[in-house]
């Protein structure tokens, strides 16, 4: 205990004055709040994230309850029903829940993936590193939608989890190379040079050092990769690789399709969801990352 | 270093990826579970002797490693398989298709380009004013928008409702009896839509780009020497920002084709545009897999050499890169 | 006397930010004369690169003149028009600038850019120009210039590449010449060269300069008269002697004594305590009083105004002159 504390006053030598963890959240709130973009952003994405979890509550009817097909929005059915007879409303609030979890769970996956390669290369460096980043290229530059489809289509079962997974493990390479290079020029620099004097090893540098600067910008990329695995999973679904039993907006835009002509509220209000949930993430995403990188580097 | 070694550097660095690349995929097609003879076939009752044949055919009963270099082998052949579903060599059907998306993706990215750098250099110029602001959110909403949704709505408004556009395909039938003339206006009825939602978020993207490379050089100390020296605002910016700042956008459109060929997937699905994209999700669908490893090997090296000319292009116009 | 080339009266720069309005430059006065070199000394962040741009109209957003004169050839600059003022940019007034690397558009060729100049205030043809290219290269000692101006400027060494900006500032004949910060960030061995350099020219152009920077050592080598600033303001103005052995204000003082020297006994470098203010909203003070060990109660609430107590010789501090109030105010 008492070396912990020695050693964290002698590991001071350039940071006069470092805020504690619970003063600079406050300040990138602070930060947050002025811009008013991402106060909407992060509004949506508040808001997708409550109806997704209360779901079964908020909606006023049960998705699977079918009454009269193909009706118009009207007083009883706010955004009309499918050709099915279900209640549009309910399938779209239903249908948030999927693409958040799809959203989050791949971000999830990809995070750990791209912490992981990322900070392998560049702690070990050499050839290891020059493998790993001749992948992180070759994965990156091969367009996403052919690459997710041929992962995919090779499964026999279709489903949100199995889009989930595929996501999450082909999305790993941009912020892998990120964290990569944040690593290295972390590495070199002289707090670290310092902990290291004091006799800090090798992990506890790593964990205590460099993570929490790497989490800034991971938190930023995840943000901002949440959109994409959303919009993904809705048009893989769209072009047939997902479950079509699912309440995925994908799925409820791929069998409006078929009545375009007649019945236009099929395909308008699962698009508007996605689409504003896409721009609230966005929005959001981007007021983070400005928010955060200033207080990285500001004085 | 000059040029030249330059170009031959790069080209050498294909080779190690074209592997690299040729491995991942047959990767992730051979881990598909399930018999691939079955998968192929489908439910057609076949004999067994004649599935053992195609097995054979195909390599199955060999290790994979070796299934592996016979595959690389033919693809350095300019074999790319055969399809046994529609019984057709890979290439041919190929060959039908690859004009259409490229016609697609170089409508699109001639549009893009054109207006992201447009609006992109007035946004930058015009920086913290009403009009930046404004093109800005505007770029964030086109990047934020799903392209088969505004594709499926576009149909609706303009073909359903409109009746101004055809909603898919390529060209009216029987339009081969008019004139040229009728001809390649009836076909350019049916590119505008498909191009026009690709061209949606290709812009948004550029147009952010664009933007922040052009703000970057006008805070360059080589901008206030232009204007010390009594040029013209107009001449600092197209002369000496421009210039500069448009060198990263080359690369972009270079590599733009793995982006593109994402967004044509989809696009040329909804419109029955009959090119490579289209082809794809119909053979993933089906599970043709001889023909889904052609295809993707013969997209992979499309983008290859996309990048490779955007490469190339970009160390013809800056100087500096010649002398690393 | 005859009048002086440059005079600068009360300029007045401010920059309108988000966090509050910066005075980067408050009230500042200079003169130089035809012929001279005047060199303006402080440190980082004290408005030195904010007058020069100033003088060029150089100031862009969030920056803005906001009071003052600046008299060029007898002509307020701040009253001419965009067009007038590109005219005289490269033309009668030239900059350079500290790091030479940044400041070429590297693009272009050297050569070219320097034709670029020479076209735009010179009438000359195509191939008087080009010829006007290689003598003003070869002037400043660039071997080779023929071929040389055919290279990019990442080609060029640092050392060369400032001189080949001095041959842009120079290569139409412009009477002033500011040089900001031109050797802070050479090798010493270069800087030697260049301040040859600028000496000589300044005899073959008859070109005054003002040399910026926050070195005395390069100041003494070249300038007759040397200004120096501090947090936006003028503290002291004298002619290079005096600055040397007579400098009155503790700033100057404390400068000059920072300095360390081989012919005095020093034990310590003389450091000066504290940090240079934030210009935004400065209290209405003396800006140097909390650094100042001469510091009196006045001093902490209102502002010195440059007095002339000697031969061309200037201070703003309470130290000296009378401590009433002159009749402008400024409050």
């Amino acid at each position: 205990m008492t070396s912990r504390l020695s050693a964290e006053s002698e590991e001071k030598p350039e940071e006069v004055y470092k805020p504690s963890r619970a003063t600079r959240v406050f300040m990138v709130w602070r930060k947050l709040k002025k811009s008013k973009l991402a106060v909407v952003g992060f509004g949506t994405v508040l808001l997708v994230s409550v109806v997704a979890l209360l779901a079964p509550i908020i909606a006023p009817y049960d998705p699977e309850w079918r009454g009269y097909t193909s009706r118009p929005p009207s007083m009883e059915h706010w955004l009309g029903t499918d050709a099915m007879g279900r209640d549009m409303f309910s399938l779209v609030i239903y249908g948030a829940r999927i693409s958040l979890y799809v959203g989050l769970g791949a971000v999830l996956i990809e995070v750990l993936i791209a912490l992981g390669i990322g900070m392998i290369a560049g702690y070990f460096g050499g050839k290891i590193d020059e493998v790993l980043m001749r992948i992180t290229d070759v994965v990156l530059t091969l367009p996403t939608l052919m690459l997710l489809i041929l992962a995919v289509s090779m499964f026999e079962v279709r489903g949100i989890h199995i889009i989930t997974m595929v996501m999450g493990l082909l999305g790993w390479p941009f912020m892998a190379r990120v964290v990569r290079s944040e690593f290295l020029s972390l590495r070199e620099s002289t707090y670290v040079e310092a902990a290291r004097s004091m006799g800090a090893t090798s992990w506890r540098i790593i964990v205590r050092h460099i993570l929490p600067n790497i989490l800034s910008t991971i938190i930023v990329l995840a943000t901002m990769d949440i959109p994409w695995y959303i919009f993904y999973e809705a048009t893989l679904t769209f072009l047939g690789f997902g479950d079509p039993f699912s309440f995925s907006w994908g799925v409820l835009l791929k069998k409006g399709y078929l009545y375009l002509q007649t019945a236009w509220w099929m395909i308008t209000f699962p698009g508007l969801a996605l689409f504003f949930t896409s721009l609230g993430f966005n929005l959001f995403g981007d007021g983070l990352r400005d928010a955060l990188d200033v207080t990285e580097r500001g004085r | 270093m000059t040029l030249r070694t330059y170009v031959i550097r790069r080209l050498i660095l294909i080779i190690p990826t074209f592997f690299l690349i040729s491995i991942i995929i047959f990767v992730l097609i051979h881990l598909a579970p399930g018999d691939p003879v079955t998968l192929m076939i489908g439910p057609r009752p076949v004999p067994w002797d004649v599935r053992e044949q195609i097995r054979k055919e195909l390599g199955l009963d060999q290790p994979i490693h070796v299934q592996y270099l016979i595959w690389v082998g033919r693809l350095l052949q300019g074999n790319l398989g055969y399809s046994y579903l529609s019984n057709r060599p890979v290439i041919d059907m190929i060959g039908e298709k690859i004009s259409r998306t490229l016609e697609l993706m170089l409508a699109a990215n001639l549009l893009s380009v054109t207006i992201a750098i447009i609006l992109g250099v007035i946004a930058a110029v015009k920086h913290y004013s009403i009009s930046d602001a404004l093109s800005s959110l505007g770029a964030l909403i086109g990047y934020s928008t799903p392209n088969f949704w505004t594709a499926l709505m576009a149909i609706m408004v303009f073909s359903a409702w409109l009746g101004w556009l055809p909603p898919g395909g390529v060209q009216t039938l029987g339009i081969t009896f008019a004139s040229p003339f009728h001809a390649l206006f009836d076909h350019l009825t049916y590119l505008v839509l498909p191009t026009l939602i690709l061209v949606l978020g290709w812009t948004a993207y550029l147009f952010r780009m664009v933007r922040a490379s052009m703000l970057e050089v006008l805070g360059q100390d080589y901008i206030t020497t232009a204007r010390a020296k009594g040029l013209k605002e107009r001449v600092v910016i197209y002369k000496h920002a421009l210039r500069n700042a448009l060198l990263p956008v080359v690369t972009y459109v270079g590599y733009s084709i793995g982006f593109l060929f994402s967004g044509a997937a989809v696009i040329e699905s909804i419109f029955a545009w009959p090119g490579l994209g289209e082809f794809m999700v119909e053979v993933a669908q089906s599970r043709d897999y001889p023909t889904l490893m052609g295809l993707s090997m013969m997209i992979a090296i499309m983008v290859l050499l996309a990048n490779l000319c955007a490469d190339i292009a970009y160390a013809i116009v800056d100087p500096r890169i010649r002398y690393d | 006397m005859s009048e002086p080339l440059l005079s600068i009266k009360d300029l007045k720069t401010y920059f309108f930010t988000a966090e509050g309005v910066v005075k980067a430059v408050d009230g500042v006065h200079l003169k130089i004369d035809v012929g001279e070199v005047l060199g303006l000394v402080g440190e980082s962040g004290c408005g030195k690169s904010t007058v020069a741009l100033s003088t060029m109209r150089l100031i862009r957003h969030p920056g803005k003149i906001v009071g003052g004169e600046i008299r060029f050839e007898g002509e307020n600059l701040l009253d001419k028009s965009e067009g007038e003022m590109r005219k005289i940019r490269g033309g009668k007034i030239s900059i350079i600038f500290q790091n030479p690397m940044s400041s070429m558009n590297p693009v272009f060729t050297v050569g070219s850019q320097i034709a670029e100049a020479i076209k735009l205030h010179q009438n000359a043809q195509k191939h008087e120009i080009k010829e006007k290219v290689v003598e003003i290269l070869d002037k400043v000692g660039i071997p080779s210039p023929r071929e040389r101006m055919k290279d990019y400027p990442h080609e060029y060494s640092g050392g060369m590449l400032q001189r080949a900006m001095t041959a842009m500032a120079l290569s139409c004949n412009a009477k002033l010449l500011i040089a900001d910060e031109p050797t802070t960030n050479l090798d010493v061995t270069i800087q030697a060269q260049i301040l040859e350099l600028m000496k000589t020219l300044r005899k073959e152009f008859d070109a005054s300069i003002l040399l910026i920077g926050h070195d005395f050592g390069v100041i003494s080598e070249l300038c007759d008269k040397v200004a120096v600033m501090y947090a936006g303001k003028l503290v002291e103005h004298a002619d290079l002697t005096t600055i040397f052995k007579e400098a009155k204000h503790p700033y100057t003082q404390a400068l000059l004594g920072s300095i360390p020297r081989l012919d005095v006994e020093t034990e310590r470098l003389r450091i000066i305590p504290g940090m240079v203010p934030r210009l935004i909203n400065p209290p209405p003070r003396c800006r140097f009083y909390p650094r100042c060990e001469y510091a009196k109660g006045i001093c902490s609430k209102e502002e010195p105004q440059l007095i002339e107590i000697g031969q061309d010789h200037s201070v703003a501090c309470f130290l000296y002159g009378s401590t009433e109030k002159p009749d402008h105010q400024h409050r």
